[in-house]
């Protein structure tokens, strides 16, 4: 076999199917199948994949000149889903090959714990505002993040800050702007 | 001919007291709402109207020029700095700019922004001023069929060269444009893909969308990581750094301002489309592409010519013909008409005084801009300095105030959170969000030519290989998905053959 990384793309895969087992092309890991499943990149390509030849089936419903364009557009994205996934399942020196130009991303293993922190910040906020009003994510936001994933120093420039915050939103946009942001599900001020 | 003597009465209304402190208002208007993620120059224009209607119309239009033309500093000044595009004409820019922060370059690449974007203001005038009708005419030749393969051809571009890896950056593309079907077809108005959400019948939101991709991801990724944006210590380089870095690329200033002043002149085609090709070319044409994406000064250059340059290029279709060559744009239009200032070939002429006052105006802010990032760039600079207890919260609160305030409707904040989520796990996985932004932008004028060509051709799908610009656009379509492949193979190939 020739030790070229153009041809053993096509010949490694072809001699397995010949022989019947798989022979790993150098330089290249041999598919472990359970943990290629758990990789987000599979799961999220995967995913993506049969949403996009659901949503081609949907699209059958529309009208003909409706369904052209986003026929179009699925078509290539199914396409291109496809092509990957047997390029990541079957033909691993495939893909080395396609992603070999790509960044490198740096490695920044981050601190899940904040991650979801910065989650309940998120939402907290979010439910506050569609609750009480708008205003109400200014403080919640500064409140929630000082207390999950913040480092919960400087509590008093931390609340003074969220103070002249909410007081220049509520004249900036509530009175100046007449932007509804004490209007909520609970409490509606306006 | 436009006769001296009306460009000479333009140019002196300009300098009244009143209209120089209307420029300034403007300009320091537009800087602020171009930093807000989802405000942008039309909100910023439709703000500041109800203060304007009792003004004269050149008064007036000096106002919104202000706000129009400070905003794109504003939009590039938050995606420099926060990785946040005020508007997704600077989403090219953040592409460098971030980066350059993050190495403690974020005072350079600001004055890198203003310098740029002074320059391609300044003769994106000159052109336009004497130009502009002729420019237009040409834009004419491009009918529906060039304009979608145009399109096309910028998201190509765009996917194959986003961290260099084609295959993610079309996956990215591809659920940008399919995204962008979503909602009523604009020829047929046929419902599609709505699964019986009412508020997704007017499509998905596109500033909304943006906020959550790049504002509501960059919470997380700096939560996550519980550091300063920049994480170095501040270079010593600043401002002047930048100004000067600006003048050693001459060659990309020239191809950058050439790019962003003809996709200027296609009516619908958008500054974000100039900023990313422009952005593109330069990484086409560098010997060292690895550099990009790394805070590569050329990149910020780039983009933020090509930018301001399609600025004052989106005037040349407005203006001479009344098509308005991006959203900005069209509200501009607007309200020049409000004003009585009707669009048209004989503007020049007939309105003469308040179009050069205008271009005057334009002049003066594109001066102003370069001036006020001297002085504040430093100051701006150090918020990637600012502790995560405080940045993160005032990112957030402003990211979701900009998702809210476009149709008061939580809504939006969800669909903010959503592609918040999906932003975070595209970064983290090689993904970029760029491609999707743009595809969401071009999507609606994508599909919308692509439908005009099939009519015109009864079905025929020829169109989209009848003319030479068809066929040069279907060919640089091609090339630049295929070239990131093929480049290694013929390097390879030399490489035994020595």
């Amino acid at each position: 076999m020739q030790q070229d990384g153009a041809r053993s793309l096509f010949e490694y895969p072809a001699e397995s199917i010949f022989r019947g087992y798989w022979i790993p092309p150098p330089n290249v890991e041999p598919p472990m199948f359970p943990k290629k499943f758990k990789d987000p990149v599979f799961i999220f390509n995967g995913s993506l994949l049969i949403v996009f030849i659901w949503m081609n089936h949907l699209a059958d419903r529309f009208s003909e000149r409706a369904q052209k364009f986003p026929k179009f557009v699925l078509g290539i994205g199914i396409l291109a889903l496809t092509f990957w996934m047997v390029a990541y399942l079957i033909f691993p020196g495939l893909l080395k090959f396609i992603e070999a130009q790509a960044e490198k991303e740096e490695d920044s293993a981050g601190n899940r714990s904040r991650y979801y922190g910065a989650w309940l910040c998120i939402a907290g906020s979010i439910l506050m505002g569609y609750l009480f009003g708008f205003i109400f994510v200014v403080p919640t936001a500064f409140l929630s993040y000082g207390l999950i994933p913040g480092e919960k120093k400087r509590w008093i420039s931390l609340i003074a800050l969220m103070l002249v915050m909410t007081a220049c939103f509520y004249v900036g946009f509530y009175r100046i702007l007449h932007i509804p942001v004490l209007k909520g599900v609970v409490l509606d001020i306006d | 001919m436009v006769p001296l003597g009306i460009i000479y009465q333009g140019i002196a209304g300009t300098f009244t007291l009143e209209n120089l402190l209307l420029l300034l208002l403007g300009l320091v208007v537009g800087v602020v709402v171009g930093i807000l993620p989802g405000v942008g120059p039309a909100a910023g224009m439709v703000l500041v109207l109800p203060f304007s209607v009792s003004l004269q119309a050149s008064s007036a239009l000096i106002l919104m020029s202000g706000v129009y033309f400070a905003s794109s500093y504003g939009g590039s000044v938050a995606a420099i700095l926060v990785n946040t595009p005020g508007e997704s004409a600077s989403a090219a820019t953040l592409l460098d700019g971030y980066p350059m922060t993050q190495r403690g370059r974020g005072a350079e690449a600001l004055g890198i922004s203003a310098t740029a974007g002074c320059l391609g203001a300044v003769f994106g005038l000159l052109v336009l001023a004497f130009t502009a009708p002729l420019l237009a005419s040409l834009a004419l030749r491009f009918g529906p069929a060039e304009n979608c393969l145009l399109a096309l051809f910028a998201l190509s571009v765009i996917s194959a060269i986003v961290k260099r890896n084609p295959m993610k950056g079309l996956i990215s593309a591809c659920i940008g444009l399919v995204l962008a079907t979503v909602g009523s077809d604009q020829v047929s108005n046929s419902i599609r893909f709505t699964f019986g959400l009412e508020p997704l019948e007017d499509g998905i939101p596109f500033i909304q969308t943006m906020i959550g991709l790049f504002a509501i991801s960059q919470v997380l990724t700096l939560s996550e990581q519980n550091q300063t944006i920049s994480r170095v210590e501040l270079a010593g380089s600043g401002f002047l750094t930048g100004f000067k870095t600006t003048f050693k690329h001459p060659f990309t200033l020239l191809r950058s301002f050439i790019i962003g002043i003809w996709i200027g002149a296609l009516p619908a085609a958008g500054r974000s489309t100039a900023s990313f090709m422009a952005y593109a070319e330069e990484i086409r044409v560098a010997r060292d592409k690895s550099q990009f994406g790394k805070g590569n000064p050329v990149g910020v250059i780039a983009s933020e010519m090509g930018n301001n340059a399609c600025a004052m290029g989106d005037l040349i279709p407005t203006l001479s013909l009344g098509i308005p060559g991006s959203v900005g744009a069209a509200v501009f239009l607007g309200i020049m008409i409000i004003f009585g200032v009707i669009p048209g070939h004989r503007v020049f002429i007939d309105q003469g005084k308040t179009i050069y006052g205008l271009f005057t105006a334009f002049f003066i802010e594109s001066l102003l801009i370069l001036g006020l990032g001297l002085t504040y760039a430093k100051y701006f600079a150090k918020i990637a300095m600012v502790r995560n207890d405080f940045i993160v919260p005032i990112i957030l609160i402003f990211s979701l105030l900009g998702s809210y305030t476009i149709q008061n409707s939580f809504f939006d904040l969800l669909i903010t959170a959503v592609f918040g989520a999906l932003g975070y796990f595209m970064n983290k996985h090689g993904y970029s969000p760029v491609p999707l932004v743009l595809a969401l932008v071009l999507g609606p004028m994508l599909e919308k030519n692509f439908q005009r060509a099939l009519i015109m051709s009864e079905g025929s799908y020829r169109i989209f290989f009848h003319s030479g610009i068809s066929l040069v656009l279907v060919a640089l379509t091609v090339f630049s998905l295929g070239y990131p492949y093929l480049s290694p193979l013929l390097k390879r190939r030399e490489k035994h053959s020595r």
